[in-house]
């Protein structure tokens, strides 16, 4: 292992080390209410649901609509495993039933995608769309499932910390399989499928591992509701959770995990946030989404990623422009260096799109290049 | 015995025959020119190479061994690769990753392997990274490396393309209008590049063009196409004085 990547490794993991820790010590002080404590665990989940959607719609491509459903098959796995175990509480037994609820999720990707990925197109989004629809069917008339009534007495085992840590691993599995040459192919078929076959990639092969871990995610997800809610009911992984999901993936950035974790963080806290506002509350919600998606198409953080050398770069940028006073006025020339996320605006972008357009369209390749923007490596 | 046999190859689409009874051979180290009407089924001829259509009836032979498989993937593994006619890169990636994932049939590691970064990860990574460079070098297009592929300029974009089939370490380069859309300069430019590269990576080379100027100034030898048929296969001098090839693609001025 190369000693920089080691070292960016350690930087990232203490970065995610100081973040819990700052929770730790806000939730176990009692500075806020045990329902903000709730809804941090709440919106750990939906960001494990959200970033894994996002491995397969925004890295693979593929648009999946019924990934609630996945969550679904996670969530009563792995509830109906503590169940028969009877032992709230017993944590190992927990971790096993998350990781069980995942494999049934992964599993029912795999059968979902089998026949839908032969196809081209958007078949997989109807696909997946009936899937959701077929679970929840399911669910309401099996007998161990509860038979049209909810599931309860699952024991409330979920804390903060689990969903948290859980994210954790989440992201750092999904970021560093796409950092891989499996990673590479994945995105490929996301660039063009019929390029990437041509390429030597075997696409339905790349397609089923990239949908079936994100199934799996969902339903590590859906297990770890279940033990947060403490009571399942089949409605609750209806189609709108599907769209509520997708909704974050796209308001984050298609293909950028981080972003889905803070529109997940975002849009699960929203709501709350505007309780007191009692019948504004969706007005407000569906003028904040159109806004967003008015002035920043491309998603919050677009395809990058909140990492430390983004935050590096922002800091030698302020640090740059408080020390010699600026030669442009008033931001008037766009330079490579401008296009950290964050920053930025989708005017100031589609500026720089037309310069570029222009620029390569005048035949002198090496002078035009130089400002074009650099890839993320 | 020639390295890329074609036998007989015949693909009806319902009532249209859009190659019929085709036959010609590809030899080791050579660059063999495709040329006819646009039509002929030159691109078919490619989308049959590839394992994109499958045949009615004719075989493939690639080094003695007949090319038989359902996935264009598959092709790839045996040693044929392609580009295509309409540039298609993957835009969104870094120009580098463009020709690494060519390079997935070399440097394997498993999926746990890259997910959790054990020992085989670094190897091949290091490996494939190097031997990206290189090609890319081989290109002029390593000071590009970090670009995003849809960032390049057009010609720069095609020799990418080329770049990438070579990454999948092919025995017979497949190239569909490799100068489409070029200026002259910039044509001849491409004409040595090609040349280099067969002799470099010691690869046969089947390719499709419109400009006979590049046609006839590299290639060794000539198939012509005319309404899916062969109507006449041979040194480009041959091809020149061909009365049918001046009839049908060529017309009197040549």
């Amino acid at each position: 292992m190369p000693k920089s990547k080691f070292k960016s490794y350690l930087i990232n993991l203490a970065a995610a080390a100081c973040v819990y820790l700052v929770f730790y010590l806000i939730f176990s002080n009692g500075l806020v209410s045990r329902t903000f404590i709730d809804l941090f665990t709440l919106c750990c989940i939906f960001s494990i649901a959200a970033v894994s959607l996002n491995l397969s719609t925004g890295l693979l491509g593929e648009l999946n609509l019924g990934h609630a459903g996945f969550m679904s098959v996670g969530a009563y796995t792995s509830a109906l495993i503590t169940l028969s175990a009877d032992s709230p509480g017993n944590i190992p037994i927990l971790f096993v039933s998350l990781i069980a609820g995942g494999l049934m999720a992964a599993l029912s990707g795999i059968v979902v995608g089998i026949p839908a990925f032969r196809l081209r197109g958007d078949y997989l989004a109807i696909t997946t769309l009936a899937f959701g629809e077929i679970v929840k069917v399911i669910m309401r008339s099996m007998k161990i499932t509860g038979g049209g009534q909810p599931l309860t007495g699952i024991s409330l085992d979920t804390t903060y910390t689990m969903g948290y840590w859980v994210l954790i691993i989440t992201i750092i599995v999904i970021y560093t399989l796409i950092r891989s040459s499996h990673g590479r192919a994945i995105l490929s078929i996301r660039e063009d499928d019929i390029a990437s076959e041509a390429c030597g990639v075997a696409v339905t092969r790349y397609k089923l591992i990239a949908f079936s871990l994100s199934a799996f995610f969902a339903g590590v997800a859906g297990g770890l509701y279940a033990h947060y809610q403490g009571v399942l009911e089949p409605s609750f992984f209806d189609y709108n959770q599907s769209i509520n999901f997708m909704v974050m993936v796209v308001l984050g950035g298609i293909g950028s995990l981080t972003g889905s974790v803070i529109s997940a963080f975002f849009l699960t806290l929203l709501p709350e946030l505007l309780r007191g506002l009692a019948a504004y509350r969706t007005l407000i919600y569906s003028a904040v989404l159109i806004l967003l998606m008015l002035y920043r198409p491309e998603g919050l953080l677009g395809q990058k990623e909140l990492s430390q050398r983004v935050i590096g770069n922002l800091f030698r940028r302020v640090k740059r422009e408080e020390s010699p006073p600026s030669s442009g006025v008033g931001g008037s020339s766009v330079t490579p260096q401008e296009n950290i996320p964050v920053s930025g605006s989708a005017e100031r972008k589609a500026d720089s799109d037309l310069r570029e357009r222009t620029g390569t369209s005048s035949g002198t390749p090496e002078e035009p290049l130089e400002r074009k923007w650099k890839g993320r490596r | 015995m020639a390295l890329l046999e074609v036998n007989n190859l015949t693909l009806r689409f319902g009532g249209l025959i859009a190659v019929n009874d085709v036959s010609f051979t590809v030899e080791d180290g050579s660059i063999t020119g495709m040329i006819g009407q646009n039509g002929a089924g030159k691109t078919t001829i490619f989308n049959l190479l590839t394992h994109v259509y499958q045949p009615n009836s004719g075989t493939v032979i690639l080094d003695g061994e007949i090319m038989k498989g359902k996935k264009p993937h598959q092709a790839v593994a045996r040693g044929l690769t392609r580009t295509f006619q309409n540039i298609r890169l993957f835009r969104n990636m870094p120009v580098i990753d463009n020709v690494k994932v060519g390079f997935i049939y070399q440097g394997k590691y498993s999926v746990p392997a890259g997910v959790f970064r054990l020992p085989s990860y670094w190897r091949e990574e290091k490996s494939i990274h190097e031997k990206a460079m290189e090609l890319l070098q081989v290109f002029d297009l390593d000071p590009y490396a970090d670009y995003y592929a849809g960032n390049l300029p057009y010609g720069q974009q095609r020799q990418l393309e080329i770049c990438r089939a070579l990454a999948t370490n092919p025995r017979v380069l497949l190239l569909d209008e490799p100068a489409a859309g070029m200026n002259p300069s910039e044509t001849e430019a491409l004409m040595e590049r090609i040349d280099a590269v067969r002799e470099r990576f010691s690869i046969a080379i089947l390719l499709i063009e419109h400009d006979m100027k590049l046609v006839m100034g590299i290639c060794d030898k000539i198939v012509v196409l005319n309404y899916g048929c062969v109507i006449a296969e041979g040194i480009p001098e041959n091809i020149k004085k061909n009365k049918e090839v001046i009839d049908a693609y060529l017309g009197c001025e040549v």
